[in-house]
């Protein structure tokens, strides 16, 4: 390597007054937002300069002891967690990773519980009357939401604690262009808007034909990624569900504030999704998402997700990359880390399942599926954190589109 | 939504929703449960100086945009003899204040006959 010692250990993050500034977006006093500053800069110095440490704490200690012991190398990632949980290094780090979780979550519960009333009326004034917000009381939670706080986010999606409650949605949104720092975009659409690039390029190039018409997006959350697909695609009708009435009164609110018209919010369970007709949306497609969800749900969803799509429709789902024997160990332990420390215990299962065979079962032919590998889209060029990238296991702004063509 | 106006969280209310933890054990980091306590306190308190530090940058910031301080005026302000004095005095204080902990094992260590207040609870109790 040359210039290492000259070159910058860390790109600095964008302070959380260059976040964009929609309708619903709450108002951060000055202490708030040097909290979530705190957070993002911490966040960075973390990945750039303490996470590489497990890998060295593994190679040069945790390993070896390993060996010595066993008379082998570790043959799993639950191995390998077991034999790092006892590493004082990985120990400190992963305390270090889950406390700027939770001084985040607090940081962002206290700036929207302050303004729980103005919050619901600003998203009320957007949405009162307006046809494309469809909530439904009846919908239940799935116990998979009920009964996980995600990413340590006390009341998770769907706690309300006023009429109208969009805080859950305010805090989360507050708090993802800090755990993502910056690096999809002042909105946090870089998701989206590399769906929707990959879309009008690469899959139109081998689907010339395919104008969609009818987007369903599942488990839309606050929005961030349908915007972008939205201003993508402005005459495509897109309906974006989720069980949450919180993410979608704000997501509604939010979407509206951007100029955005062609998106119905739903409150609806991917896995019941019976309201719409077999065969009546040209694309689905879930964000980020799958994981989210349960062994049991997961392939209930897949499956109406087969259901509602068009012969000749394009289905993907935007994730981390799935675990596979041709990963090492040690990244897919490293991947594994939030399932444990960070709330999100399907994470481990989803990204160890075979999505391509669930996606056969679900009812597509084994020649419909694809692969796709997206990097988020910050402003219209590629995300350029790539050393963060490979430092950042299971955070980075690079995902995998696991998809399929319906065939006709 | 209804019309029916919602009571502002008092900010007691919003400190003790805000502070909930997440469904399910916490994972453990440390084999002593007052070393996690002491970890988090201090990642607390780490947030909590970087802020204080952004508010007094926003203050220096805003007396030069305001031109009551000039740029350079806080790096290349000198204390005069008597400041000098006092500031250094207050460094002293604080860095005495923050090892008390430590200043005290070393009495105790110091002490001979140094009773548990177990062992005086039983000889006040006698009479002595």
């Amino acid at each position: 390597m040359t210039n290492s010692s000259k070159a910058p250990q860390f790109e600095v993050p964008p302070p959380v007054t260059d976040a964009y500034r929609h309708g619903v977006y709450p108002q951060l006093n000055h202490d708030e937002r040097a909290r979530l500053n705190f957070v993002a800069a911490c966040n960075r110095v973390v990945a750039a300069t303490l996470t590489k440490g497990n890998e060295l704490a593994y190679q040069t200690q945790v390993e070896p002891e390993f060996e010595r012991t066993q008379g082998r190398k570790p043959n799993t990632r639950q191995e390998v967690r077991k034999a790092m949980n006892a590493n004082p290094y990985h120990s400190a780090w992963s305390a270090v990773r889950r406390n700027l979780m939770e001084i985040r979550q607090q940081a962002g519960a206290a700036i929207v519980l302050r303004q729980l009333d103005e919050l619901a009326q600003r998203a009320d004034k957007l949405n009162s009357g307006d046809a494309n917000l469809v909530l439904n009381a009846g919908v239940e939670i799935p116990s998979y939401v009920a009964e996980v706080d995600h990413h340590c986010m006390p009341g998770s999606y769907y706690r309300e604690l006023v009429d109208g409650d969009v805080s859950p949605a305010a805090n989360y949104d507050a708090g993802f262009f800090v755990t993502t720092g910056g690096t999809i975009g002042n909105l946090c659409d870089g998701a989206g808007k590399s769906i929707a690039n990959w879309v009008k390029q690469t899959a139109l190039e081998s689907q010339p034909g395919f104008s969609p018409k009818r987007i369903l997006d599942v488990g839309v959350a606050a929005g961030h990624s349908i915007v972008p697909i939205a201003q993508a695609f402005p005459d495509a009708e897109i309906i974006a569900i989720d069980v949450a009435a919180p993410m979608l009164r704000y997501a509604h609110a939010r979407a509206k504030s951007l100029g955005i018209t062609n998106i119905k919010f739903m409150q609806m369970s991917g896995e019941d999704m019976s309201v719409f007709a077999d065969e009546s949306f040209d694309w689905v497609q879930s964000s980020i998402f799958l994981h989210e969800l349960s062994a049991k749900a997961l392939p209930r969803l897949l499956r109406e997700c087969y259901r509602v799509l068009k012969p000749g429709g394009l289905t993907l789902h935007l994730e981390q990359p799935q675990y596979e024997d041709s990963m090492p160990l040690f990244e897919q332990f490293m991947r594994d880390w939030d399932s444990y420390n960070n709330s999100e215990p399907f994470w481990t299962a989803m990204h160890s399942c075979d999505l391509e065979a669930a996606l056969v079962t679900s009812g597509f032919k084994p020649t419909d599926l694809f692969r796709a590998g997206l990097v988020g889209v910050v402003e219209g060029e590629e995300a350029t954190s790539g050393s963060g990238a490979s430092q950042d296991h299971g955070r980075a702004a690079a995902w995998h589109s696991y998809g399929a063509w319906r065939s006709q | 939504m209804t019309d029916q106006s919602n009571e502002k969280l008092s900010p007691s209310e919003i400190a003790q929703i805000a502070n909930t933890k997440a469904q399910g054990k916490r994972p453990q980091y440390f084999a002593d449960p007052m070393d996690e306590h002491s970890f988090s306190m201090s990642m607390t308190l780490m947030a909590e100086l970087a802020v204080a530090r952004e508010r007094i940058d926003t203050l220096e910031r805003i007396l030069v945009q305001k031109g009551v301080l000039q740029e350079g005026d806080v790096e290349g302000y000198v204390p005069d003899a008597q400041a000098g004095e006092e500031r250094q005095q207050a460094q002293v204080e604080y860095s005495a204040r923050m090892f008390r902990s430590l200043q005290q094992q070393v009495e105790a260590m110091a002490e001979k006959n140094s009773l548990s207040m177990h062992e005086m609870a039983q000889r006040l109790a006698q009479n002595e």
